[in-house]
């Protein structure tokens, strides 16, 4: 507990607006016009305020806005797992686009699991975030959950994946026609027997890409064999930590 | 303006713990209370509040209480790039173990550039972050921001590049003995004229490989020639045209100071015509899963990218909890893994002691505390 009353007494010290209203001999009002840059400051007024924010080196404290504005001016992105290769460069053009337009980033990994993923999406509502975007782990969201995020009104833009649940907008790819030109190609090539390595059934894109692979064998007169068929199971699994990860790196092939 | 007020209106709907206690028909106090688990309050009002919170659907404002208690459960880091493959899984160690305390991260690329890292770090204080974690870009930080990060007292840990003018605790690792290592090994195997395509010298992680480098060559008393060191920038490009420049001069060997420029050399190898290991050996810093199914498999220096970020988040919980006063820095050991681009496997088919396959044996073990 005792940390706990120094911590506050440190934090304390950051200037607030009454510091730097008190500082310039203004009103709080005056210098939130200032700082806002929303209102008509005399001339005089502003450099006085803009001095008192220079000396006290304020900034405004955008916790205190969001919770007046009711805008936090951050979103959330929950990905099964950032180190899955595919997610970085995803989560770079969510981050750059985020911050063109002033927001942050909250990084959530689910691991492809229902449970962490309606986790992080409880917390980034207590957040107060003003968005989500969400890679859907298999499986329904819990109707409490859905309840939830109805009535929070936050939008959430499905990435990759869709959800029959979520009738939010959603952003994919057309991977039903990435498999059927891949394996179009092989058959092309003259390979005649070809597997499929799939991705889990249970998602919208893996089912997708399996349908692709079976409408190309069609198209091109050949055979599915079910035994040339193998869906993966996705690697995030429970209980990842480094020293598991580092396991998979001696992979020797 | 019109849409500003509409939004208001909407998020207005999200119960507050004012209308569970109307609901409840208790107080705001003891819907406090219940909701945070620290008092008593009778099993006939907990019950009553339980199913108000219920019907509402309600959840704590956690901006509200941060507000108040000066903590928000957020802490923020600021990486060059989560592109680069070096920080995903640094990332993931750092959101594991914030998750586990109750933390969420708030994620930054700063792509190396001195004013991008400013602006991050100054949103982070603005948002009242209650930690950050820095991968500081070259150069020193302003003057104001450093008073800025002094008045705010939000602890800052630096990791993998430590910084002249930041005095905080870091986490890094000790590539001048990762470095070491991989060039002697390629001393051992037979490479007398060794190249090096360095990172950037004005960081400290850049130098201290390019140490390791030279220390190698010393103890195997081979030449230090400067027309076969070229500095980089970690990218692909910096690597492919340090390829193209050094390859010509046919060194034995070539040892690159990250992967990406390790991609771009290759490229500019197959460009060449030049193959790895028959025409030149090669070790690299960073190990990744896709690198032992990829020929040339290439030996590099393994860097533990996981603890890094999971071991500078616990000292940055114990800054936030006032547990740590003092300095923390924490130097985590690299693995050399040695595969097949060195040459050494080569060697040994032509000397047909196949007998002493090559094994990935680490050097040594990593310092990295227990978690979990």
């Amino acid at each position: 507990m005792k940390s706990r009353t120094s911590r506050k007494k440190k934090l304390h010290k950051a200037s607030n607006i009454y510091d730097v209203a008190r500082h310039a001999r203004v009103s709080v009002f005056t210098v939130s016009g200032v700082v806002n840059n929303n209102g008509n400051v005399s001339a005089k007024l502003r450099r006085r305020v803009e001095a008192a924010v220079q000396k006290l080196n304020y900034r405004p404290n955008l916790l205190a806005r969001g919770l007046v504005m009711r805008q936090t001016h951050t979103i959330g992105i929950v990905v099964r797992d950032i180190v899955n290769p595919f997610f970085p460069l995803l989560v770079r053009g969510a981050e750059d686009a985020a911050q063109k337009a002033g927001y942050s980033v909250l990084l959530c990994n689910s691991d492809d699991q229902r449970q962490k993923e309606e986790q992080y999406l409880e917390l980034l509502l207590s957040k107060r975030v003003d968005g989500i975007l969400l890679n859907k782990a298999p499986g329904d969201l819990s109707s409490s959950l859905r309840n939830l995020l109805a009535e929070s009104k936050v939008s959430v833009v499905s990435l990759m994946r869709t959800s029959p649940h979520l009738k939010g907008d959603a952003v994919i790819t057309e991977d039903e026609k990435g498999a059927f030109e891949a394996v179009s190609h092989w058959a092309r090539v003259g390979h005649r027997r070809i597997a499929l390595v799939s991705g889990p059934s249970s998602v919208s894109n893996g089912k997708a890409r399996w349908r692709g692979f079976r409408k190309a064998l069609e198209a091109g007169g050949l055979q599915y064999e079910q035994d040339l068929v193998i869906e993966g199971a996705s690697i995030g699994g429970a209980g990842r930590t480094g020293a598991h990860h580092r396991r998979r790196c001696r992979l020797r092939f | 303006m019109k849409s500003k007020g509409s939004r208001k209106k909407k998020l207005h709907k999200a119960p507050n713990i004012y209308d569970v206690a109307r609901h409840a028909r208790v107080s705001v106090f003891t819907v406090s209370v219940v909701v945070n688990k620290n008092g008593n309050v009778s099993p006939t009002l907990r019950r009553r509040v339980e199913a108000a919170v219920q019907k509402l659907n309600y959840r704590p404002n956690l901006l509200a209480r941060g507000l108040v208690k000066h903590e928000t459960h957020t802490i923020g880091i600021v990486v060059r790039d989560i592109v680069n493959p070096f920080f995903p899984l640094l990332v993931r160690g750092v959101e594991d173990a914030a998750q586990k305390a109750g933390y969420s991260v708030l994620l930054c690329n700063s792509d190396d550039q001195r004013e991008k890292e400013e602006q991050y770090l100054e949103l982070l204080l603005s948002k009242r972050v209650d930690g950050i974690l820095l991968n500081k870009a070259p150069g020193n930080l302003s003057l104001s921001l450093r008073r800025l990060l002094a008045d705010s007292k939000v602890p800052v840990v630096l990791m993998m590049r430590t910084s002249s003018d930041l005095k905080a605790d870091a986490v890094v690792t000790d590539d001048e003995k990762g470095a070491f290592e991989a060039v002697s090994h390629l001393a051992r195997v037979g490479h007398r004229l060794i190249a090096l395509v360095s990172g950037p010298l004005s960081v400290s992680n850049g130098k201290a490989r390019w140490r390791g480098f030279r220390k190698a060559l010393e103890a195997g008393d081979l030449q230090y020639e400067r027309d076969l060191v070229i500095e980089g920038d970690y990218h692909i490009d910096s690597g492919y045209r340090a390829g193209l420049s050094l390859l010509p001069r046919r060194p034995d060997a070539v040892f690159v100071a990250n992967y990406l420029m390790t991609v771009g050399l290759m490229k500019a190898a197959d460009e060449m015509g030049l193959r790895c290991p028959e025409d030149f050996g090669l070790a690299s810093f960073d190990d990744y899963p896709w690198l032992s199914c990829f020929r040339p498999r290439l030996t590099t220096v393994e860097l533990p990218k996981y603890e890094i970020g999971a071991t500078a988040v616990q000292i940055l919980l114990e800054r936030i909890s006032g547990k740590r006063s003092r300095r923390a820095l924490v130097k985590l050991m690299p693995e050399l893994h040695v595969r097949e681009s060195c040459g050494f496997m080569l060697r040994q088919r032509d000397s047909k002691e196949d007998s002493l396959a090559c094994q990935e044996k680490p050097y040594a073990a990593s310092t990295a505390p227990e978690f979990q």
